[in-house]
């Protein structure tokens, strides 16, 4: 059974990330870091989550002890100019971090003293006429990081060169808002709803292709690839909804599910259990989909497609009642123009949309009201921050 | 907002007067009271000339020099660059890193409180034991936050901080002092009104002094010889815990076991007590019988005589009888007022109701040398014990310098119905005021306005005054937190406000030239006419540069471009250049037809659109027919005409001279005309003979 554990941080979580396992841990990672955002002085922090003690029976009440024992303990910190807008590891004790004065910043964590300290810096990625502006976005495959902004543009740096060694200035007339890199492709979503996807092998500076969402202009926030087939993609937005988009195909996104009730901020595959998905969003909801329930017969076309809205609207409105709802997603707003075998059993989140597939959502935050504005997940706990100034560690989840 | 500044003329540097601590019950009485204001003073030699101030963010002031009023010709007469100072207040406690933690914690809690309201329906002694759960939750918060702000006073590298945190350790022990109090007496209230089980749960949850005593005895290798042995048996006693007394008691190697014993006598008594529980369904006449029997055995065995040899185990005999002169021997044990009363009564009235305690506080408080010295604490509980919320309140208020703990315990009082025939004659209603001012200081914290905001949405009166305000004057350092400040406004249905954040995020945008952005910030505000001015902007981009810039916005913009004329104009002109690139020449020149003859072109740019025309009116095939020809024609004598009107000549109002066309710009547009009235005679020949030769 999934267990929440909560910790007051004294400031506002912008962004969360699980360190990768090390080099000889055979357990998963029980290490994660932390960036605050909004505060005077804004931290990158390094945090430690001791496991789960032996559950003593009997204790009392008001007993202090082993409620703390398992709370995340802070290793180390180190101040961090500008908001932190986004963070990554690039390897076991490498943090990267963009900041909202443009910079990125590469941390290094000494593991022997337990300190953060600054290993490089660029300054000013990201800038309107050589003022800072915000770095939105991180990705990386080594050697090459890529980074976005609000200034729409696409740096590309490499660790141990000063200089970004390829800038695309004109990448897009909007906010670009994340970033996700896969060898050479760089798939951006910006603030008009455009997905596009560079080719880093071109030199020209214009996308290879731009997907939309149809009808309203919808800021997206966040995206995410499906770990094992790459050309999936799931996106959030301002309206909350979640977006599939299928890279080799359509213009517009295979699927839009209406989801949260406000902006969702990150969205994430798990990344061993791509069946598996997690959104958080600006309502104070953290989500995980389920789509490893396969029906086996096609369910009947006869429920009509308003159940499903009902269905939500019903989850919108108990939103922190309900524990685990059953979503069966019927029909989609974006009839297909291509023929269905095309598509034949890809992948479930393809399937989301014909009514062949079974979606579960649960919500694994049930008291929570603040934003909650990144999530990581690493194994079966799942880790976010909120606007609340807590973090939350969900353990246990259920994977299947 | 409450709050003065006075400029006060003797004082050669002027100064900034304002409350620190702003009494729940409003300045004027403050004053009446005697209060001094404090005075700040900034030392700034401008400001000898005058001082104005503006309000910010909450509880801060930015204060200039200023000459008042101003006057015509009078130049102020600073020579540097003048400064602007900030000066903030009541923000200090919000930037201690435990108190945010306390701050966050219990707001979830507040706001579950605030909706827990309309769902019970029922009456309100249904709803006691979910508002006492409520009140335990504030309150393990508070205790959660005292044991860390302990940790950090012992942890603290220097002096300072130690101080500091002793400071707050200091508070929250007085506020956690006085909400249990205030728990017992006015949420929980138990049938029958018997508090003493609750009190002495009270007394000893905040004072265990007795545990340290016994502590210290029992460590030691003789405990029976120890000086703390018998103080920590008698507060034992004295906080009703027979069963501790009894465990110190047996140490006691004294005790002879072959003649008469005492210790068994008095051990028997501390056994046989009887405590009034509410949950063993006991009659309170029973429990009263009960009690009598045992105190009469008690007085018994104590005028009997059985404990003349031992002086110590008759004064614990003497508690048991409720012997009053006892109590007063005692007093330095019980070292307060309260805690005395609460022994007293439990010895001398173990059935007393929470009304009648008022009257038994006198002879306790004159044991401690009377009214004279009671100390702002002791102010607060014996205003609680006497029922007068609204001193409990004022006290507080004053005494801790903090608005979470007046905040949270009036709304608190407020849902229990405690508090509601308190209405004030400035603000609505004491709840209210005091969460103004919650909120207030939360919201001149940079980061807490979100926590604000929120408490603001339970002020049913002056809330949203208060947030408009607040959230217009929000600095936005990324679009992030402008989205985020504009989904507040959007929860809330403030209009004008996300508007106006729009609109600053556009203008931004405009600044640092992307053009794109500051469009989809109009498009998202709808705001036709900065989206008008935009797609100008554009436009004359077009006409200066030759191409557009941020394709991928005006590719896509869809239905969004209704939003005005203008942007409906550029929309379609940008479709008309696509068409071109893409050689679909005959619905190029539909389209650029219909732009023109439906006049959604503004006239400057007919010009432009007519040139666009040229390679069209040229290709080889004859894309133009003879009757949009002349339609073609049409526009071209317009605006030839306009060319030669006053007001193109001489710029369209009489003060835009820098706009008239120089004569080579005339001589530039002139021969364009004849260019394309060329152009167009010739097509319109072809158009004839073309559509002649299809007949």
């Amino acid at each position: 059974m999934a267990e929440t554990i909560a910790e007051f941080v004294s400031e506002k979580v912008n962004k969360i990330r699980w360190r990768p396992q090390g080099p000889q841990a055979l357990q998963q990672s029980d290490v994660f870091v932390s960036g605050s955002w909004d505060n005077e002085e804004n931290r990158v922090r390094l945090w430690h989550l001791p496991d789960t003690p032996v559950k003593t029976e009997g204790v009392a009440a008001k007993g202090q002890l082993p409620a703390r024992a398992v709370e995340p303990r802070l290793l180390c910190e180190v101040p961090h100019q500008g908001d932190v807008k986004d963070l990554k590891f690039l390897d076991y004790d490498k943090i990267l971090a963009a900041s909202s004065t443009g910079n990125v910043t590469l941390y290094k964590h000494h593991h022997n003293s337990q300190t953060l300290s600054v290993g490089q810096t660029w300054e000013s990625l990201h800038h309107h006429g050589g003022r800072g502006c915000p770095c939105t976005g991180l990705a990386a495959t080594l050697p090459d990081i890529v980074t976005v902004g609000e200034d729409g543009r696409i740096n590309v740096v490499r660790v141990d060169h000063r200089a970004p060694i390829r800038t695309i200035d004109d990448a897009d007339s909007c906010t670009l808002n994340a970033v996700s890199l896969k060898a050479f492709e760089v798939i951006t979503v910006n603030s008009s709803g455009q997905l596009k996807v560079f080719d880093l092998r071109r030199p020209s500076s214009e996308p290879t292709r731009i997907f939309l969402l149809s009808g309203e202009r919808i800021p997206l926030h966040c995206l995410d690839k499906h770990p094992g087939q790459p050309h999936i993609v799931a996106t959030g937005g301002q309206d909350g909804s979640l977006y599939m988009w299928d890279l080799r195909q359509e213009r517009h996104p295979v699927s839009a599910m209406d989801a949260h009730a406000w902006d969702m901020w990150e969205v994430l595959f798990h990344p061993t259990h791509p069946d598996h998905l997690f959104s958080c969003s600006q309502d104070g909801s953290l989500w995980h989909w389920d789509v490893s329930m396969t029906t086996a017969t096609p369910l009947a076309m006869a429920t009509p497609t308003a159940s499903r809205s009902l269905v939500f609207l019903l989850m919108k409105r108990n939103r922190l009642k309900f524990s685990s709802i059953c979503v069966q997603f019927l029909g989609t707003p974006f009839p297909s123009r291509l023929p269905a075998a095309s598509q034949a059993q890809s992948s479930p989140w393809l399937l989301a949309k014909t009514g062949k597939q079974k979606v579960e959502v649960s919500s694994l935050l049930l008291d929570n009201i603040m934003s909650v504005n990144s999530l990581d997940i690493v194994g079966r706990n799942v880790v976010c921050g909120t606007d609340g100034e807590a973090i939350y560690v969900v353990r246990n989840i259920n994977i299947r | 907002m409450v709050g003065i500044l006075y400029v006060d003329p003797h004082i050669s540097h002027e100064a900034v007067r304002y409350p620190t601590k702003m009494a729940a019950n409003g300045m004027e009485e403050d004053f009446d009271d005697g209060e001094q204001p404090e005075i700040t003073t900034i030392s700034d030699p401008h400001l000898r000339m005058g001082i104005s101030a503006r309000w910010g963010a909450g509880n801060q002031l930015a204060v200039h020099a200023a000459l008042h009023p101003p006057q015509e010709g009078v130049t102020s007469g600073i020579r540097e660059s003048p400064r602007v100072h900030e000066v903030r207040w009541g923000t200090q406690e919000v930037n201690n890193p435990i108190i945010r933690k306390l701050i966050n914690e219990t707001h979830g809690t507040f706001v579950a409180l605030q909706h827990h309201q309309p769902d019970t329906t029922s009456t309100t002694s249904n709803r006691k034991p979910q508002l006492s759960n409520f009140s335990r939750k504030y309150r393990s918060v508070i205790r959660a936050c005292l044991m860390q702000l302990k940790q950090a006073e012992e942890a603290a590298r220097d002096d300072v901080t130690a101080e500091e945190y002793g400071l707050q350790v200091e508070i929250y022990s007085m506020v956690e002092l006085i909400w249990s109090l205030c728990e017992i007496l006015f949420v929980e209230s138990l049938p029958g009104g018997v508090v003493l089980a609750q009190l002495l749960d009270w007394v000893k949850w905040h004072f265990n002094e007795a545990d340290g005593y016994a502590r210290e005895a029992t460590t030691s290798d003789t405990p029976h010889l120890h000086d703390s042995y018998w103080s920590a048996i008698y507060l034992y006693v004295l906080q009703g815990r027979g069963d501790e007394a009894r465990k110190l008691l047996s140490l006691d190697p004294t005790r002879s076991m072959d003649v008469y014993d005492e210790y068994a006598s008095i051990d028997e008594l501390l056994r046989k007590m009887p405590f009034f529980t509410l949950y063993t369904g006991q009659s309170l006449a029973e429990f009263d019988m009960k009690w009598r029997h045992w105190q009469d055995e008690c007085r018994r065995r104590y005028s009997e005589g059985e404990f003349n040899t031992n002086k110590n185990l008759e004064t614990i005999c003497r508690i048991l009888c409720g012997d009053e002169d006892v109590f007063l021997e005692l007093k330095d044990l019980t070292e307060t007022w309260y805690r005395m009363l609460v022994s007293k009564l439990l010895y001398c009235n173990p059935t007393v109701k929470a009304f009648d305690l008022q009257y038994h506080v006198k002879a306790c408080i004159d044991a401690y040398d009377g009214h004279a010295t009671l100390g702002p604490l002791d102010n607060i509980l014996l205003a609680a014990i006497e029922f007068d919320l609204h001193q409990v309140i004022k006290e507080s208020s004053s005494l801790l310098g903090n608005w979470w703990f007046v905040a949270h315990l009036a709304d608190l009082l407020f849902q229990c119905g405690q508090l509601e025939s308190h209405s004030l004659n400035y603000g609505s209603n004491l709840r209210e005021f005091l969460l103004l001012d919650y909120a207030s200081s939360l919201m001149s914290h940079p980061s807490l306005w979100q926590v604000g905001a929120s408490y603001l949405d339970y002020c049913p009166e002056f809330g949203r005054y208060y947030l408009e305000f607040y959230l217009e004057r929000l600095p936005l350092q990324t679009e992030q937190k402008a989205l985020k400040v504009l989904r507040e406004c959007e929860k809330r249905d403030m209009k004008d406000i996300s508007h106006s954040i729009c609109k600053v995020m556009g203008v931004r945008a405009l600044r640092n030239e992307r053009l794109g952005s500051a469009l989809s910030w109009a498009l998202r505000s709808k705001d036709a006419s900065f989206a008008t001015f935009l797609a100008d902007r554009f436009l004359s981009e077009y006409s200066s540069k030759g191409g557009f810039s941020s394709l991928d916005l005006l590719d896509n913009l869809g239905t969004a471009m209704v939003l005005s004329d203008r942007l409906t104009f550029l929309g379609k002109y940008r479709e008309f250049h696509r068409l071109h690139e893409e050689w679909e020449f005959k619905s190029a020149a539909n389209l650029l037809l219909q732009l023109l003859t439906n006049r959604m072109a503004p006239k400057k740019f007919w010009l432009t659109l007519l040139t666009d025309a040229l390679p069209l009116l040229e290709s080889e095939e004859v894309i133009f027919s003879t009757q949009q020809t002349y339609e073609l024609m049409n526009c071209l004598e317009d605006i030839s005409l306009s060319f030669r009107s006053s007001a193109y000549l001489h710029g369209d109002q009489p003060g835009d001279a820098q706009l008239k066309p120089t004569k080579g710009q005339q001589e530039v547009e002139k021969q364009k005309l004849d260019l394309i009235r060329l152009a167009l005679a010739r097509n319109l020949a072809r158009a004839i003979l073309s559509e002649g030769s299809l007949e």
